[in-house]
Parts: structure tokens; sequence; C-alpha cells
């Protein structure tokens, strides 16, 4: 049994007036406050926003299935592909509702998303179901809004890829997925950027679901990599797996937050990155147990290879706990280069320096990616 | 076919090895005994080419090439095989991932971790089944939460796959049961059987209840004290080091 | 100390319960009003301090007036700076140097607190700082021989003026936040200590900070220099009796370990509950020096300090050891700081924290390995423990490395006792408080190793006392 409704959207959106948020786009802060006593933000802002100060004039978009075809992903003819240009589903389609979620609004380029985002689309999905989306700009400013929602009791299969291939582009999307509850999701999220990238996800979590998720994320010129997993129903419990890979002079702000809101809920969250060329990574999180979230479990483990005289590599794991009870809640991080005792033992298998960080980059993708025919899809990252 | 000649190695500045000499033929069972604290990881390592292994003197010939200068991943692909001891986790590194990128340095091919043809991986399914570990290995981060017998098992099944020309093995029987002992060194036996040459180096004899050495050195504070045949090996595990020292 | 007031200390479980009420105490001079040039110009007047000092007072307004509040800072919001007495000076003319020259109140306060028999048995010298002046100061012999000058910082600031100001606001820099330069504009007390090349203090210098009336702010600057291979070991001590209504603590320790020394910093801090209480510290260390900070953090309404190190000289080495206690609607807001900025830099940072009763603890740390230290290790543990359902605790670690060959690791669990532990310790018997306090006690016992005997029994008395009182988890 499979189901799948859609509907695209050329437009609105949150309940505020565009003109509203356009002017709040010109006062809002980037952020509110700077990110740690040594280092003002983690993201590249001023590099996200110079691009958009170049984007205001630039309208026009093109190359719709280009960069689609450049991932040499396998498409099915469910496959649903969104392009600066159109709007393209493989799959009929059925008007049936309207987007009902607001995006919140809590920085300049957040606020910027709300008034110019103009693709999007609106999916339901139930019984067992397959969705793929390809978020494919083009040259300029591009902004995209999905929203999933998934019936109780169903299982589905959610593959999102996002492709900012330009260097000169501002590509921004907001993904809110709301999960029934008895349901399995497994999502898998690849994003790959050259320009500039602003990335939102939104995960809301109902009684008794589990979504297992996948994440790989690279730097372009800036990222931010942000999202939320809301364990809103009792027993809710998710995996996380989030990868980077990051090179040359990429800027990337990976976000990961868990949020416990219900008893009993388990997230487990492992991010890996690796660090190289002179670029600068930040893994960041929160893992927010509420006060009525009893029972509750929280597992965060980081690991970040710094490989290089010129990368920098920043971990922040928060931990926020409200209630003595907790069934568990930690973290580990570490920060290093290849230990000397992975880098001989590979070198004892035959690999060169070089060759050892590639194989934990292609590890990363891997895990990342397992759920998905990749054809050539790692050379793109590596 | 390696040779050890006179060699002398450094740690830290301290001379851990002294004078060793060494031969380990083709299709030869070499066992290195001694009790802990002896020196065998460090000859193994100094062997490999470990970083911080100073060799002060000597020389490593293997089949009359000298390797005493050469990096480790050289030494690797000349056809040297250390079965660690310990082998580290390789957290995102999928253990058919490791092996293919081996093999695929073994055969110059560019791609490291592309399947060349899937007889490799069905080269690893089965070498898998054959050192007792279920098929999702393969799939699995290598040495990430591996118990200390699965470690051993994974680090025999590379040198099966791997072809090297010398497999060293540094306690290649610990944290394994009676039955996946006699399963190591029934594969030690097919290694030996296909013109390896193995250096197989432990604290107690047990693995050779299940197959006798060719040959026996005893490593005592850095020195070879005694030289023998396999019957070696049982006398140590009789008496102990104690009458070495 | 008398058995009586050993027993007394022993059994009590806060300051009020040990100092009692607040009782008027004869002062000279209170400055207050609305913060301005002309009050800080009247304390530097008061102390008949040099020009120079004057001009970094002035300058340190302005930098407050001029400064954000920190976006950090909470549970600020009764805190009303023009309400404060910025400068209280006890009727004491000099510091006294014996213990009978003192006024009987502030004697009673320093018996309760049981310092006459600390200072006999366990310290080399000590300074008694009342409200906002040295009241007493006693540096035995021995100090005087090696050559040690231990002196109250304002009389350090007339005797060396070079030596000190060589260093004062150099390691804390007056701009790091607004209550910073606050703290330099009207700082008040505190002590001054140099220890000469090769010389190492085998017992303790204890500074004794007391805050003995509602609506005053102490502002105690405490400047410490080991000179090339010295050791010392300093200790703080910082309490308050029961205040009618809150009080304002915003002190500052500045610390430069010189190559191959060593200087172990400790606090006691058992503030009453309502005293809101800054606390800025910073130390720098030289090749091969090591700075150990050590802190017990038991009272205060809302406790803001990051005891901070900077690795400025290779293979040099730091750890910070913080203990903090949060019961009932408490703030301990904590957390370390390590910068490394040479090779072969060493840093450790232990964060043991325990809430209840709706207590909150957040540890706010750093670990930053610049570019070029070499080969720079950290390691960071953050554990955390909440005993009901209604207290909180928060982690805030940043590990920021910008050298390859460098290694932070980092940890941090948060918990709560196991019911099998509980059920453990009352099928031997304990009750389920017994079995609680022991638990806690266990928790904290590693770090407490590093902290002089007779404070740690301390410590160790006010957990038992204060979670006997807790009740089970629901």
């Amino acid at each position: 049994m499979s189901s799948v409704k859609s509907v695209g959207l050329d437009k609105p959106l949150t309940n505020l007036k565009v003109s509203k948020l356009r002017l709040l786009a010109d006062i809002i802060p980037v952020q509110k406050y700077g990110d740690s006593p040594t280092i003002k933000h983690y993201t590249n802002w001023s590099k996200l926003l110079r691009i958009r100060e170049a984007e205001r004039a630039l309208k026009s978009t093109k190359g719709a299935l280009e960069g689609i075809l450049r991932f040499s992903l396998v498409l099915k003819p469910e496959d649903i592909i969104i392009d600066s240009a159109s709007t393209t589903y493989m799959s009929p389609l059925k008007n049936t509702r309207d987007f009902k979620w607001k995006i919140p609004v809590e920085n300049k380029l957040q606020a910027i998303h709300a008034y110019k985002w103009y693709r999007g689309a609106s999916l339901r999905l139930s019984g067992e179901s397959d969705a793929s989306i390809y978020l494919s700009p083009g040259e300029g400013y591009v902004g995209y809004h999905l929203e999933i929602n998934i019936d109780p009791n169903s299982r589905a299969n959610i593959t999102l890829i996002l492709d900012n291939s330009s260097q000169s582009s501002l590509h921004s999307s907001s993904t809110l997925i709301n999960v029934g509850s008895n349901s399995q999701v497994s999502i898998t999220t690849l994003e790959r950027s050259r320009g500039a990238t602003y990335h939102y996800k939104y995960v809301k979590l109902g009684n008794n679901s589990r979504v297992e998720s996948r994440i790989l994320a690279s730097g372009g010129e800036a990222t931010r990599f942000r999202e939320d997993y809301l364990l809103e129903g009792p027993k809710a419990s998710t995996s996380i797996r989030g990868s980077s890979v990051s090179k040359a002079d990429e800027r990337l702000d990976l976000i990961i937050n868990t949020i416990h809101r219900a008893p009993g809920t388990i997230s487990e969250l492992k991010t890996r990155g690796i660090v190289s060329g002179c670029s600068t990574v930040a893994h960041r999180g929160v893992a927010k147990v509420y006060k009525n979230a009893e029972w509750s479990s929280v597992d965060v483990e980081s690991f970040l290879y710094i490989t290089s005289d010129k990368a920098r590599a920043y971990s922040v794991p928060v931990l926020e706990v409200d209630t003595g009870i907790v069934e568990s809640a930690k973290h580990s991080t570490a920060v290093m280069n290849i230990p000397s005792e992975i880098e001989f033992y590979l070198m004892q298998r035959g690999l060169s320096r070089n060759d050892i960080i590639k194989l934990i980059s292609i590890g990363l993708l891997e895990i990342a990616a397992a759920n998905l025919e990749l054809g050539e899809l790692g050379k793109i990252y590596l | 076919m390696l040779e050890i000649e006179n060699l002398a190695v450094e740690v830290e500045g301290k001379t851990i090895l002294e004078n060793i000499n060494l031969r380990v033929n083709k299709g030869e069972l070499h066992a290195i005994m001694g009790p802990n604290g002896s020196g065998k990881s460090t000859l193994a390592y100094a062997i490999a080419g470990k970083g911080g292994y100073v060799i002060r003197n000597g020389k490593i010939l293997l089949d009359g090439e000298d390797l005493t200068r050469l990096e480790p991943e050289e030494r690797a692909l000349k056809g040297i095989f250390l079965g660690f001891q310990e082998p580290p986790p390789l957290p995102g590194v999928k253990l058919s991932t490791l092996i293919v990128a081996a093999l695929n340095k073994r055969r110059g091919v560019k791609d490291l971790t592309k399947l060349s043809s899937m007889r490799d991986y069905k080269a690893i399914l089965e070498g898998l089944e054959k050192v007792g570990l279920s098929k999702s290995y393969a799939l699995r981060e290598a040495n990430v939460g591996f118990s200390g017998g699965e470690k051993k098992r994974a680090e025999i099944l590379q040198a099966m796959l791997l072809d090297p020309k010398i497999v060293i093995l540094d306690e290649p029987d610990s944290g394994l049961d009676v039955e996946g002992v006699a399963k190591i060194a029934e594969i030690i036996g097919e290694l030996r059987g296909e013109g390896k040459g193995l250096l197989v180096i432990t604290h107690y004899a047990r693995i050779f209840k299940h197959i006798k050495p060719d040959k026996v050195s005893i490593l005592v504070n850095g020195k070879i004290v005694a030289k023998g045949g396999g019957e070696l090996a049982y006398k140590v595990d009789d008496e102990g080091y104690k009458s070495f020292s | 100390m008398t058995t009586n007031n050993a027993e007394e200390l022993l059994s009590a479980y806060s300051p009020e319960d040990v100092l009692g009420y607040a009782k008027p105490v004869k002062t000279s001079l209170i400055i207050k009003g609305k913060l301005s040039r002309g009050i800080v110009e009247e304390i530097s007047r008061a102390k008949k301090e040099p020009g120079w000092m004057l001009r970094l007072r002035l300058r340190a307004l302005e930098l407050f007036e001029k400064l954000p509040t920190p976006n950090w800072v909470i549970g600020l919001e009764e805190l009303d700076l023009e309400e404060l007495a910025y400068y209280v000076r006890p009727d004491v003319k000099e510091p006294a140097v014996t213990y009978e020259d003192l006024p009987p109140e502030i004697r009673d306060y320093y018996d309760k607190l049981g310092i006459p028999e600390m200072e006999a048995k366990l310290l080399s010298g000590i300074t008694f700082q009342f409200e906002s002046e040295t009241v007493y100061h006693k540096a035995k012999e021995t100090l005087e021989k090696k050559g040690v000058i231990m002196l109250p910082m304002e009389e350090a600031v007339i005797k060396y003026p070079d030596l000190v100001k060589q260093y004062f606001s150099k390691i804390y820099p007056i701009a790091d936040h607004k209550f910073a330069a606050l703290h330099y504009a009207l700082w008040s007390g505190g002590a001054f200590v140099y220890i000469p090349k090769g010389v190492k203090v085998t017992e303790p210098i204890e500074a004794f900070f007391l805050i003995g009336q509602s609506l005053e702010g102490q502002f105690e600057h405490s400047l410490i220099i080991a000179d090339e291979n010295s050791y010392l070991h300093f200790i703080e001590g910082c309490s308050a009796p029961m205040l009618k209504r809150y009080s304002f603590h915003d002190g500052a320790v500045e610390l430069y370990a010189h190559g191959g020394s060593a200087i172990k910093f400790t606090t006691i801090q058992n503030w009453s509950k309502n005293v809101v209480n800054f606390n800025n510290k910073r130390g720098i260390a030289e090749e091969n020096a090591r700075i150990d900070w050590i802190e017990g953090g038991l009272g205060s309404r809302i406790t803001y300090t990051y005891p901070s190190s900077i690795l400025k000289g290779a293979n040099s080495s730091s750890s910070s050891i913080v203990i903090q206690m949060s019961k009932g609607p408490y703030v301990k807001d904590s957390g370390s700081k390590m910068y490394h900025l040479a090779p072969n830099t060493r840093s450790k940072i232990i964060n043991k924290s325990i809430s209840v009763d709706g207590g909150v603890n957040i540890y706010r740390g750093l670990v930053k390995i610049n570019k070029g230290a070499v080969k720079a290790r950290s390691h960071v543990e953050c554990q955390s423990l909440i005993l009901d359902d209604h207290s909180y605790a928060y982690t805030y670690p940043h590990n920021q490395v910008e050298e390859p060959s460098a290694i932070i690791t980092h940890e941090a669990t948060t918990g709560r006792i196991g019911e099998e532990q509980l059920f453990y310790l009352r099928q031997r018997s304990l009750t389920e408080q017994e079995a609680t306090s022991l638990i806690a006690i266990g928790f904290i016992e590693d770090v407490m190793k590093d902290m002089p005997f007779e404070y740690v029994n301390i410590l160790r008395k006010v957990i038992e006392i204060e979670f006997s009182k807790v009740g089970g988890l629901g």
C-alpha cells in the first residue's frame, strides 16, 4: 500500500505580511548572542549575507534538471524535483491542503527566507511510502519550503537532496516533518554546497514514533545547517547520524538539536566530521530534557578529526536537563587529528596519509547515505 | 622470505631489542614466545615500521630487499601483514570498505573504495563465514564495538584476503574461546600451506596445541635466548620462562 | 577552635546557622549614591592612593558605562546598583595584628568561623576582610624571612607601586565584561602576595572575606605573583551572616605564575543565600609553570565564577576542579576556561554539581587551543547530579581546536542516583536520606582529595546535612 499526496505552492506563507517580514529582515540581527567567549559566530554570516546583498538584483534562475543529473542518482517515477524555475512532480498531484506551519523567525536569514522563498511542496504520506525530494537551484537566491506530514501507523523513507552547486548563489530551505504516532520514518539528507546555504529542518515526533536520520553536510563558502528533533509524544525515539566532510576553505556550522518534551523519549546522536584543508567546521547541538520528559535518555557522541595546520574544528555539545528523573543523559566529544594508532594501522594495510583521509571521508559518506543507491555521488564530496 | 639481521630497536631512547636474528621461510610457521615485556610486540612494530620504533642497528629483508627505511604502507605493499594485538576502532570506516581499499591499493586501482569486482565482496562474505563472523560484520565499522575475539577474527580475515608474503600475528588467540583458537590455528595452517611465511607472537602456547610451529624462538628481555623446533613451545608451556632467564 | 565551636560549625548547614543574623558593626565611612565619577574619586581619596590608580578606576568606570550587560547573566533582576553602598569602612583604624585588637562584633564572626584555630594549625599567613577593608592581617615570621611580600592590596599599591603596576589589571582585563569594569572602578581590599624566586611556601596563606550588611557591595582584588620556581597555596574563604536583603560581591583574583612556579588557589565559597556573587578569576602560566584552581561553591543566591588559565609558556599546565551545590532556588553559573597558547601545554577540567530543591547548576566552559600550541592536550569532565524532578543542570562546553596535533576530549553525564544504589544501601540498613547523602558525598569525594583536610570535613558535613533533608524521588 502506498499513497503520496502532495501539493505544490508557489508562494504565500506565515501569518506575517510580506512587508512586515521584509522590515524584520532588515532590523533583526544575524543572531541575538555571540556563540562563544572567543568566537563571535560559528556561522559565517558575513558570507551568507554578502551573497544575499548581491542577490537582491538577481532574479533570473536557470538550470532545472542539470544539477540533479550531476548527482547521477537513480531517479524513480514518483520522485519530486523542485528547482528554481518550476515545481516538477513526476507523479500526479492533487490539491489537497495548504501549508499549516509557521516558519520561526529567529534570525536575519530566517526572516529573509520567510518572505523570499518561492518554491515549495506539501506532502502527506501514509501506509508505506518513499519520497525523494531534490532541491536543485540555479543561480541567484533560491528559497524552498517543504512540509511533510506522515500519518499515524505509517512507514516512510524520505530522501532530501540539497544541491547548491553554484558558487555565487544563496540557497535557503526549511523542511518541516510531522511524524504521526506509531510511525517509523527514515530520513536521509545530503547537502552539497559550493555557495552559501542556509538549511533548517524541523522534525516533530508523535507518540511512540521512531525516526532514523542520516545527514551528510559539506561546507561550501558558508553553510549553516540546523536540524531540530522535537520528541513530543511519549516513547518517541530517534537515532541521528550526522557526518561532515569539509576541505579547501569551506565553512560549516552544523547544529543538531534534540528536544525531549515527553516521558520515555530516547535520542541518540552521533556526529563525525573530518576537517581538512583550510576549512572551518563547528559541530554543535543542544540536547534538552524538559521537566515532564521523565525517564528519557539522551546520548550524544561527537568526533572531529582535524587534519591540517590551517583547519579549525569546534565542538559545542550542550546538555540541558530540567529533571533528575532521567534514564541517562550524557555526551562525549573529541577533537583531534587522526590518532597515530589508526594512521599506523591503516598504513600497515598499505594506505598513504592521503588515502587515509580519503578513506575516512568515504566512510562518513557511506554512513550518511547507507539507504541510497549512490552512483557516483561520492565523488562530489571528495 | 623474511630475514632479520642483527636488529636493535630503541623506543624513546631506551633499547628494547638487541641483536635479533630471525628467518621466516616460505611456508614456515615461526613462533616468537616470551614473557610480558620481553619486546615481542616491539619486534612486530619494528618489522612493520611503526613511528617511534627506531632501528639502531641491523636490517629487515624481504626476499633480499631491505625494508628498513621504508614507510609502513610501503612495507605493507611489499607483502608484510601485521595482525594487531589491539586493532584500533575505526569509526566511520566499514570493515568491507577497509578491505576493499587495501585490495585496491595492492592492485593499483585509483578509486580507493570502489568495489573492483563483485568477487571481492563475495570473498569478504565467504571469509567472514570462515573466520566465524556473521555477514553483517562487512557493513559494521571496523573494530568499533568488536569484542576481543571478534577483533582477532577480523584481523585473520584480512591476513587471508590481502595475500601478503609474510603474516605476523601478535597474540592471535587472546580473547577467543577454544573453538575460536582452533579456527585461527586452522587458518594459520592454510596460510602456511599456501606458502606464506608466518611469524606468530605469543605468550602462551595455547594456539600451538592446534598447530605445531616449525621453529620457535624465545625472547626474554629483548634478546633471543633460545631457538629450537616446535617442541620448544611445549616445553615453555610446561616450565614457563624461568629456565631461560 | 574549641571543641564546641568545631561542632557548631560542622553541624551547621549554612553560614546563616553559623553566623546568625547580621549584627550592627560600627562603621567610620560609607560611600553610596548614584554611581559617578565623584563616587569613584571619593573612594580613591579615602584610600589616599596614587594618581595612576585613580586614573585606572575612572577608565574602568567609563568602560562600565559603555559595556553591555553580559548576555549570560541571569537572575540579576533584583540588583540595583544605586541601592548599594559601594564602600563601607569598618571602624578599625589599621588592620589589627593581634586578634584581641579586633572589635568584639567582628571577633565574634571570626570565632564562629573557626578562623583562629585554622590560623594556628594550618596557615602561614592570613588576611581578614570585613566589608571593604582588611581588619586583620598577619604573616608568620617564616614568610618574612623568606622574603615573601604579603600585604593588604592597597598597602601594596603604595609600598610597591612598580611591582603592582606591572601586573594589576594586566591579567584580568578591565574590559573583559561589564562587571569586571565595575570591579576595577570600585575595588577595595584583597590581598597582595609576592613569592620570590625559588621560595616554596609550604603552609597555605588564607584570605577571608566577610560581608556584614545587606545592600552592600564588596569588590576585593587579590593579586598573587609567584616568581620563578616558587610555590604557593592560597586559600580564599567567603561568608556572610543572614542578611535582610541582598548584597553584591564582585571580586577579582589575578595570578601570575612565572617560569617553573606553581600556584594552587582554593576557594571555599559559602556566602549566605542572599549574596549575588561575581568572582572574576584568571591566571597566566609561563614556561613549565602550573596553576591549579580548586573551588567549592556552597552558598550564595547566584554565583558567576569562571576560573581561567592562560597557558602562555611551553609545557605549562593547569587544572580546574570545581564543585558546585545548588539547593533551593539558587543558581551557580560556573565554568572553567583554558587558553592554550604554547606547545605541550596541558589542562584538565573537572566540574561536578549537585542540584536539588529547585537548584540550578550551569557549566559554561571553554577550551581554546591556538595554532602553534603543538601537542597541547586538554580533558574536560562534567558530571551533574540532579536529586529531584524540579532541579536543573545545564552544560555549555566550547571545545575549540586550531592546531592539528592537539587533542581535546570531553565527557559529560547528567543523572540521578540509581534505584539500585539506593536499594542496596537501604538493604544495608541506611535510610533513604542517609543513602542519598552518602552517594552525594561519594560523587564529589575524588575532587575533595586535593583540598585541605579541615575544609574537606566542613564540606562533607555540609553536604551530609543539606542532603539528609532531601525527599525521595517520585
